[in-house]
C-alpha cells in the first residue's frame, strides 16, 4: 500500500471557483476557446485537452457553445492565436460570439523522460473561465499530472525493466489517457460547484486584469460625465421654436415608443412590461463646499433690460466677470423656474429672447465652475413656492419646455 | 547495420522495436462512405438514437447507455448540431412504449419524429467486465453507423471492440495491482472502455467543422440605449427602459451584468425592440452593464453592451472602511 501511495500517479490540482458560477444555467451559453499551447509539438494534445473540456462539461449546467460557432467567429474576428486570448477584454469575447463566460485554457507543459530503467511524463495545464458580462473570474485552476515508469514500480521481469520505460514514454495512448484523467479531474468542481470546499472558493469577487482596465476607463468616463452632468443640467440645446419643441419620446400611430431614452425617474410601481413615460428631468443641485464668494447686480444684456439681465450668483476665484460686490440677501428665499443652462451666452439669450417677447419676466445668471462658465436662464421670481410650480406646469404644458423650480437666494 | 550498433546493444534494439510494434495497436476501422468537402449537402442535425444490446449482457450493467452517453459527449465536439440525449429519449419514448423497435422504423418516419438530418445507429454486441486476481479485462463490442435520413444512404459505419485488459505479463506490479483495483469500480472501466472506443472512431469520422465554420453568423445589432445615465444611482421602482436596433423578427432580450438575465424585449417595429426591468426592493447591482441580446432562429445570439452608463444600487455598495 506504501509503494502504491507513493508510486501512483500523482496529481497536483488547484482550483478555485465563485459563487457566481453557481448562477449559470441552461439560460447561459459558455464559449471554450482554442487552448494556448507552449511549443507547436504540444498542438495535439492541446486538441484533445480542448475536446476533452467540451466532452465533460457537457454534463454541466451550462449550454456550450458549439466550436465550430466558436472557431468561425473568432476567425472572422482574426482572433486565431490563444496566446492573445487573456488580454482581450472578455466583453469583447461577449459581443464576437454572444457567450455569457469563456473558457480559456493552456498546455503549460508536457514533458517525457527516459533514462533506460525510468521514463516519465508530465502534463501541466491552467485554465480560467471569466463572466463576460462583467469580467468576473468564475473557475481558475491549474493542474499537474504525471505518472512514470520503472524500478519504482517494481517491474514484474528483467524484460520489464528496460522495455516498460519505453513503452510507456512512447506510447501516445498514455498521453491520452492522462490528459482523459486531468480533465476529469479538472472539471469536476465545476460541474458540481455546490461541492466546493471552503478553500475552493474566491473570498471575494475577483475581476479579470483585462476586464478591470476597460471597465475603470468606463466609470472614468461616467465619473466625468456625471460631475459635468451636475454643473451643465440637462439640456443645452436651444429648442427652435418653443412651441415646436420635440419631446423626449416619440409616439408612432400604434403608440408604441419609438426612440429617444430621457433621464432615468422613480415612479410608481408597475409591471415590468409597461412602457416608459415621459417624465420630468431630475435636479440634483450641487452641493456647494463652500459659499458663494460674490454677486453681481443685475446687468442688463437684452432689449428689453427691465426683463432680461445677466446675474453671476456663484463665481470660482478665477472666474473673469463683473466686480465683486457683497449684496445683502433678503430674509426669505425667492422661488423661481430654471429652464436651461446653456455652455454660450449667445444660446442663453435666443430662449431668453424668446420667453420674454411672450411677455414672460426672464433673467440670465452666469455660473462658473472650474473655469467652465455656464449660462442658467429664469423665469420669474417668487416669494410663494407654489406659485412657482403652477409657472412651472403651464412652462412644461405651453412651451413644452423642461424645467424645474429652484431657489435663488436660499434664505 | 552492423557497423552501426555493437553486438551487445542489438538485443536491446529488437526489444525496442518489439515495444513500438505493441504501441502502434488499437484504432478502430470506420468505414466511411461520404467525406466532407464544401459542395457537400452534408447532415447538419444529427440525433444519436438508443443503442440496442445483445440479450447476453447484463442490463444492470448498463454498457450501451455508457457508451452512448460517453459517444454523444465527444460527438458534440465535431461540427454537427447534436440533439440532447434527453430531447431524443422524449420523442422516442412514445413509439418504444407502444412496442415498436426503433429498427423497424422507417427512416423517413424518424426524420419526421426526430426533425434530424441523420441519425446515429449503435448495437452493443459484446460487453466484459472481470477482475481475476492476476488478470482484469473490461471490453466494448459494438458496431455504429451514421444514417442520413434525407437520402437513406450510409455515411459511415464502424464496428470495433474496445479490450483494455491488465495481466502479469504487464511491466510493473504496481500498474497491475491499480488496474485490478480500477477495474473493480463496473461503471468507471465501462466509462473508460467507452471513452477509449469514442476517441478511436471518432478519429476517423467525417467532421464538417471547417466547412460549417464560415457559414456561422451572429445576428446584427445596430445599437443600444438605455435611460440610465452616468454614475446615476439606482433605487427601488426605478425603471431601466432599453432599446434596440438590429435585424428583424428575431428574439431579443436584455441582461443587467450577471444580475438578472433573459428580460425579455418587445419588437415594437420592425428591428426596434424594447423593454424594462423596474428595480425591486433588495435588489443588488453593482457596476453592471446593460447588455442587448439578439437570438437568431438558428439559435445564435449576438449581445452588444451599453457602455452608456453602469448600473448601481446605492444600497448595494459597501461603505468604504477607513
Amino acid at each position: 500500500m506504501l509503494a502504491l501511495t507513493l508510486t501512483a500517479c500523482a496529481t497536483n490540482l488547484q482550483s478555485k471557483v465563485a459563487g457566481n458560477l453557481n448562477q449559470l444555467s441552461k439560460q447561459q451559453t459558455v464559449a471554450i476557446l482554442p487552448v494556448e499551447v507552449m511549443e507547436a509539438g504540444q498542438k495535439e494534445t492541446a486538441a484533445m485537452f480542448r475536446q476533452g473540456l467540451y466532452a465533460n462539461l457537457k454534463e454541466s449546467k451550462f449550454n456550450l457553445l458549439e466550436r465550430y460557432v466558436v472557431d468561425g467567429l473568432l476567425k472572422q474576428n482574426n482572433l486565431t492565436d490563444p496566446a492573445q486570448f487573456l488580454n482581450i477584454n472578455p466583453m469583447k469575447f461577449a459581443e464576437i460570439l454572444g457567450a455569457d463566460a469563456v473558457l480559456i485554457g493552456r498546455i503549460n507543459k508536457i514533458e517525457r523522460s527516459y533514462f533506460v530503467i525510468h521514463s516519465s511524463i508530465k502534463i501541466g495545464v491552467s485554465v480560467q473561465m471569466v463572466d463576460t458580462r462583467t469580467g468576473e473570474i468564475l473557475w481558475r485552476a491549474e493542474q499537474t499530472e504525471s505518472d512514470f515508469q520503472g524500478i519504482g514500480k517494481i517491474p514484474t521481469g528483467i524484460s520489464s525493466i528496460i522495455l516498460g520505460p519505453i513503452q510507456f514514454v512512447t506510447n501516445k495512448l498514455n498521453l491520452h489517457r492522462m490528459t482523459s484523467k486531468l480533465v476529469g479531474k479538472l472539471t469536476s468542481i465545476v460541474k458540481n460547484p455546490d461541492d466546493a470546499e471552503k478553500g475552493e472558493t474566491f473570498e471575494k469577487p475577483l475581476i479579470a486584469s483585462a476586464a478591470t482596465r476597460d471597465l475603470k476607463k468606463i466609470e472614468d468616463v461616467h465619473n466625468l460625465e456625471a460631475e459635468w452632468a451636475e454643473d451643465v443640467a440637462a439640456y443645452t440645446e436651444v429648442p427652435a421654436n418653443l412651441n415646436d419643441t420635440e419631446e423626449d419620446f416619440i409616439s408612432d400611430s400604434a403608440g408604441n415608443i419609438q426612440t429617444k431614452l430621457t433621464q432615468l425617474t422613480t415612479q410608481p410601481p408597475a409591471s415590468e412590461s409597461e412602457e416608459m413615460q415621459p417624465t420630468p428631468v431630475k435636479w440634483n443641485p450641487r452641493e456647494e463646499s463652500s459659499a458663494p464668494v460674490a454677486v453681481e447686480p443685475a446687468t442688463t444684456i437684452f432689449a428689453q433690460p427691465d426683463k432680461v439681465t445677466v446675474t453671476p450668483v456663484s463665481i470660482a476665484p478665477k472666474a473673469t466677470v463683473a466686480p465683486l460686490k457683497k449684496i445683502t440677501p433678503p430674509a426669505l428665499p425667492q422661488y423661481t423656474i430654471q429652464v436651461g443652462a446653456y455652455k454660450t451666452q449667445n444660446n442663453a439669450s435666443k430662449i431668453a429672447n424668446q420667453l420674454s417677447g411672450k411677455g414672460y419676466d426672464v433673467f440670465v445668471t452666469q455660473y462658473s465652475k472650474d473655469g467652465a462658465t455656464l449660462f442658467k436662464v429664469h423665469v420669474e421670481k417668487f416669494s410663494d413656492k407654489e406659485k412657482a410650480y403652477q409657472l412651472a406646469n403651464t412652462l412644461s404644458n405651453k412651451e413644452k419646455l423642461p424645467n424645474f423650480v429652484t431657489t435663488i437666494n436660499p434664505g | 547495420m552492423r557497423h552501426c550498433f555493437p553486438k551487445e546493444f542489438r538485443w536491446l534494439i529488437g526489444l525496442i522495436l518489439i515495444a513500438l510494434i505493441g504501441t502502434g495497436c488499437g484504432t478502430a476501422k470506420v468505414q466511411v462512405y461520404q467525406y466532407v468537402d464544401a459542395e457537400t449537402n452534408y447532415p447538419r442535425s444529427v440525433a444519436i438514437l438508443p443503442f440496442s444490446y445483445d440479450s447476453k449482457i447484463a442490463e444492470g450493467k448498463r454498457p450501451h447507455r455508457i457508451l452512448r452517453e460517453v459517444f454523444f459527449s465527444f460527438f458534440s465536439y465535431l461540427g454537427y448540431s447534436d440533439l440532447p440525449l434527453d430531447t431524443i429519449d422524449r420523442k422516442v419514448a412514445p413509439t418504444i412504449k407502444a412496442g415498436v423497435n426503433l429498427n423497424d422504423l422507417s427512416n423517413s418516419q424518424l426524420r419526421e419524429m426526430l426533425g434530424a438530418d441523420a441519425v446515429i445507429r449503435g448495437h452493443v454486441m459484446n460487453a466484459t467486465n472481470f477482475t481475476a486476481g492476476i488478470y482484469a479485462e473490461t471490453s466494448i463490442k459494438a458496431k455504429l453507423k451514421m444514417i442520413d435520413l434525407r437520402t437513406d444512404e450510409v455515411m459511415w459505419e464502424t464496428e470495433h471492440n474496445e479490450l483494455s485488459h491488465s495481466s502479469i505479463v504487464m511491466p510493473a506490479v504496481i500498474d497491475l495491482i491499480r488496474d485490478q483495483v480500477d477495474n473493480f469500480e463496473v461503471r468507471e472501466a465501462y466509462h473508460r472502455a467507452a471513452e477509449s472506443f469514442t476517441l478511436k472512431v471518432l478519429k476517423q469520422v467525417p467532421d464538417p467543422s471547417s466547412v460549417r465554420q464560415n457559414e456561422v453568423h451572429l445576428p446584427r445589432i445596430e445599437s443600444i440605449e438605455a435611460n440610465i445615465q452616468g454614475n446615476s444611482k439606482l433605487q427601488p421602482n426605478d425603471l431601466i427602459y432599453v432599446s434596440m436596433e438590429g435585424e428583424s423578427g428575431l428574439t431579443a432580450h436584455f441582461d443587467i451584468g450577471s444580475f438578472k438575465s433573459h428580460i425579455a424585449m418587445k419588437e415594437v417595429s420592425p428591428g426596434l425592440y424594447t423593454g424594462s426591468y423596474r428595480v425591486k426592493k433588495g435588489d443588488i447591482i453593482d457596476n453592471a452593464l446593460i447588455i442587448g441580446c439578439l437570438t437568431s432562429k438558428q439559435g445564435l445570439t449576438a449581445k452588444k453592451f451599453y457602455k452608456g452608463a453602469m448600473a448601481v444600487i446605492e444600497e448595494a455598495r459597501l461603505p468604504v472602511e477607513n
